[in-house]
């Protein structure tokens, strides 16, 4: 199955760069592609792909280091949201949806991985948020093979 | 469904914050709003070789990923003296060009657009881009995307790899353009002046044509009377890459111009008891409080203020389209801010065939695009007109070239007076003796959305929105009701 892993972080702020962490971890295995935000990028990035997995920092006030497992369809459910600059992951996987189906992937999974500070700038993530990377990594290894 | 709850505040440390005061009688007597400050990035740069400097502005943010790079080499360019070649330039113009396309293009239908289209009473849930699509059409929604998609295409043609780009060096630009890959810009470049013609076809049908939105256009609730500054060529004509950078006061009569370090003599930065972001003003015309009108020293950057500051764009199609905005509109500056939508639609036009006739030019693929370096002189200001107006880098070095000191000012900060302005003229308007009307949170987003303000946006994590709080309190200042957007 055509598979993609997306990055999305920023890779100068601490915890910010899990998602690209992971991704640069899983490349060679699958293709890969880094974003640094969560605009109409997203769509051009995923669609073509078969099966997306979607990697991401998130802050709900869990251990850091925990790994969260959404559908799209959860995201989705927050479009009460105009924005203020961008658009939000949520609503660039609808509008990919909304109007590219046929091509979009069948198959999205987000992996969160909750932050413990994506304020500060830094190459690498504190120790908790580090040692989620090959964790992440391994899961979609996991997923994958399913 | 299940409903996630997510709470980005905790994160952004105030940032997006907006504090609304009333006086005795529960109406508005000022409002607030606080925006991100860049200082992170002014330390983090110390330290490192100015080479490396482009590349790693480049992820101040995502969106403006193509602005912050190209400042930022231009600045390169100044710290070693040294003057790119002219394929060089013509590579870093077409790059910022094929950059404003996609840009303006995202901004517009994702967030600007949608105010009109379901209209500024509409709840958020139809006041989206997929209430837009449902309005225009899917087809429409999918040319739109698959079109800005050539833009960004051409992105990751001439930046070296996708999103984030790596090409650009002091004195030129490390990867020449082969003959076949200026064909394919130059097929790419059709899309795109397309997409800025279909772009104004849009904003005639759902707001020129539509009385009651001129009306919200042209009225005095989104209206903020301040002084403009902008880049030109000689001929007065709005340019993006290179240029002189021109102001002007409310009457449209020429303040000053400056280029490089010049800026220092025209922006002063002003620091506020309530905030401890500092707000810049005109220097010449000196501090006169965070108000608009004809003696203020506020000024702002952007579409808006480029359309005021030139006589018009340099390019055949978005010739046609300025004009007819000067027909409806009227000479001298305009202040309605909810113009800048317009504006932005005809700058994408204008963007969009600029790379075109860069493309058409077989010199672009020369093999000179490298000037050669020598020693570092040591200082150096990169000024570019980002797609949201005026942006500056100046950076120190010692003589190897490693940044010592870094100061960027980018169109947020410029606008950060404008924007408290407009804000608290939204509030004025919809909080009336203490009733606080339902959907102020929405008419406050439209105020600020015109100037596409920049909020923390170095850092997203999920789900990759912008928070705003508006916290309004009493005249005893004590909290007298919350209004958040997430």
């Amino acid at each position: 199955m055509k598979t993609i892993v997306l990055g999305i972080g920023n890779p100068v702020l601490t915890d910010d760069s899990i998602g690209i962490k992971v991704a640069e971890q899983l490349s060679g295995l699958f293709d890969i592609r880094v974003l640094t935000t969560t605009g109409l990028d997203v769509i051009d990035a995923i669609l073509g792909y078969e099966r997306a997995y979607i990697v991401d920092g998130v802050s709900l006030g869990v251990e850091p280091g925990t790994i969260m497992e959404l559908s799209p369809e959860e995201l989705m459910a927050d479009l009460e949201f105009t924005g203020t600059h961008n658009l939000h992951l949520g609503a660039a996987l609808h509008l990919g949806y909304r109007l590219f189906r046929p091509e979009m992937p069948r198959e999205i999974k987000i992996l969160a991985v909750e932050v413990k500070d994506a304020v500060n700038f830094g190459r690498h993530c504190t120790p908790a948020v580090e040692a989620a990377i090959t964790r992440v990594a391994d899961r979609i290894k996991i997923l994958s093979a399913s | 469904m299940k409903r996630i709850e997510i709470n980005p505040m905790t994160r952004l440390e105030g940032h997006g914050k907006i504090s609304i005061f009333l006086d005795d009688t529960g109406n508005v007597e000022n409002a607030f709003f606080q925006t991100v400050e860049l200082r992170g990035y002014e330390r983090f740069l110390r330290g490192m070789p100015i080479e490396e400097v482009p590349r790693t502005v480049s992820t101040i943010c995502g969106v403006c990923r193509g602005v912050h790079y190209t400042a930022s080499v231009k600045a390169g360019d100044a710290v070693y003296g040294v003057e790119p070649t002219p394929t060089a330039k013509k590579i870093r113009e077409l790059f910022l060009n094929a950059h404003y396309v996609e840009d303006h293009c995202a901004i517009l239908y994702a967030l600007g657009f949608p105010d009109f289209v379901a209209g500024p009473t509409a709840g958020p849930a139809v006041r989206n881009l997929i209430g837009l699509i449902e309005i225009v059409g899917v087809e429409t929604g999918r040319t739109v995307l698959k079109k800005r998609r050539s833009a960004v295409r051409i992105l990751e043609m001439l930046g070296g790899r996708p999103i984030h780009p790596v090409a650009a060096v002091p004195g030129g630009w490390s990867k020449r353009i082969t003959e076949e890959e200026r064909q394919e810009i130059l097929a790419l470049s059709r899309d795109l002046v397309e997409l800025g013609q279909m772009t104004l076809q849009v904003f005639d049908s759902v707001v020129l044509k539509n009385k009651d939105y001129m009306e919200l256009v042209l009225g005095d609730t989104y209206k903020v009377v301040c002084n403009y500054a902008g880049t030109v060529d000689d001929q007065n004509k709005v340019q993006y890459y290179e240029g002189t950078q021109k102001i002007i006061n409310t009457r449209g009569e020429e303040i000053g111009r400056f280029q490089g370090k010049g800026y220092l003599d025209f922006i002063a930065e002003r620091v506020l008891p309530w905030s401890y972001l500092k707000m810049p003003y005109l220097k010449k015309i000196g501090w006169q409080g965070v108000e608009d009108g004809e003696a203020g020293s506020l000024y702002c950057v952007g579409p808006l203020a480029r359309y005021n500051v030139g006589s018009g764009y340099d390019t055949p199609l978005a010739r046609e389209a300025y004009e007819a905005m000067r027909e409806a509109l009227g000479p001298g500056p305009v202040h309605n801010i909810l113009v800048y939508h317009w504006a932005r639609a005809v700058e994408l036009l204008n963007a969009a065939e600029k790379v075109q006739q860069l493309a058409m030019d077989e010199r672009i693929t020369s093999d000179d695009i490298r000037a050669p370096l020598d020693e570092a002189v040591g200082e150096g200001v990169g000024i570019i007109e980002a797609v949201r107006g005026i942006l500056i880098h100046h950076y120190k070095t010692d003589k190897r070239g490693i940044v010592e000191d870094a100061n960027l000012i980018v169109a947020t900060t410029h606008n950060k007076g404008p924007i408290n302005v407009a804000v608290r003229r939204a509030a004025q308007d919809f909080i009336k003796d203490g009733k606080v009307e339902e959907g102020i949170i929405n008419m406050v987003e439209m105020a600020y959305r015109p100037y596409d303000i920049c909020l923390a946006c170095a850092t997203h994590t999920l789900p990759g929105r912008q928070p705003v709080q508006i916290d309004i309190y009493d005249s005893q200042g004590k909290p007298y009701q919350t209004l958040k957007n997430f």
